[in-house]
């Protein structure tokens, strides 16, 4: 079970690095433009692109949390 | 407002000239990105059914070493699903095509992969052509603009949202970059006049329909 958890926890470590390091170059990356959104732009008209990050952040948390739930309820 | 007493370098973009005003940008229709959606939407479905189903069967499952081995591979796929369906969403921000007074710049970058940025000087526009070909495209309103320039070479802006606007656009920008051309810079060129400078690039119904 212990090498179960280990290979849980190093696919998380690495998720979790690959969102960091992501999020570092696309705001990198965004900060190079400063164009005004409008209903035109934006993704179905309302979605920006904080939200997206937001959610992507969101779900990347509540499934860790669910992962390491459901592994404590099969150990 | 004339070109020289205006510096617009970096202002909306990086590599925006001194005397270039953004006119409008857009992003690739929202239809690109519905498979992805579909997809995703049900896999989400089915896997909620199956674990809302099965949960104790499956529990005591994954409480055997083949089943922790199925958990591992598990977690493994849906994580690389979530960073999947994530960047696709993200990339949908990132791939911008700005249309400004010069020139045409299309941008298109996948972080860690992909970094593209193609320029097209209004000067070396020949003929645009609006496609809109199907009944999905003239329902939901997205084509093909197809830009053929000087050098028998064409560039085509697939899922072009709104492309009667951006034909009309892009068509209007470049008789007014041509007729300033024309104009001795003595005689005050202003690449900001009567056709589209009460166009904020931004864009409301009301400013589009004008153009």
């Amino acid at each position: 079970m212990g090498t179960v958890w280990a290979i849980l926890i190093g696919i998380h470590v690495c998720s979790l690095l690959f969102l960091a390091a992501y999020l570092k170059r696309l705001y990198r990356h965004v900060g190079k433009y400063r164009m005004a959104e409008s209903k035109y732009t934006l993704m179905f008209g309302w979605i920006r692109l904080s939200y997206i990050v937001f959610a992507y952040v969101a779900t990347m948390g509540v499934f860790i949390v669910f992962s390491i739930i459901f592994l404590s309820l099969a150990s | 407002m004339t070109q020289d007493s205006v510096n617009n370098k970096d202002l909306h973009f990086k590599g925006q000239y001194a005397n270039e005003h953004v006119v409008a940008f857009f992003r690739l229709h929202w239809i690109t990105l519905l498979p992805d959606l579909v997809f995703n939407f049900f896999l989400v479905v089915v896997l909620a059914v199956i674990f809302g189903t099965f949960f104790s069967p499956i529990i005591a499952f994954f409480g055997t070493p083949v089943g922790q081995t199925v958990l591992v591979l598990t977690v493994f796929l849906m994580s690389f699903f979530i960073h999947n369906f994530y960047t696709k969403l993200i990339n949908y921000f990132l791939n911008t095509v700005i249309i400004t007074n010069i020139r045409i710049v299309e941008n298109q970058k996948v972080v860690f992969i992909k970094d593209l940025q193609i320029s097209i000087d209004m000067k070396m526009i020949q003929d645009i052509q609006k496609e809109q070909n199907g009944i999905l495209k003239n329902i939901l309103n997205f084509g093909e603009l197809i830009i053929m320039m000087s050098s028998s070479d064409t560039r085509i802006f697939k899922c072009v949202p709104n492309p009667n606007f951006h034909f009309r656009l892009i068509n209007r920008i470049k008789l007014e970059y041509t007729h300033n051309q024309l104009i001795p810079k003595d005689q005050g060129r202003d690449h900001r006049s009567i056709l589209y400078k009460d166009y904020t690039f931004s864009g409301d119904r009301e400013k589009q329909t004008e153009l």
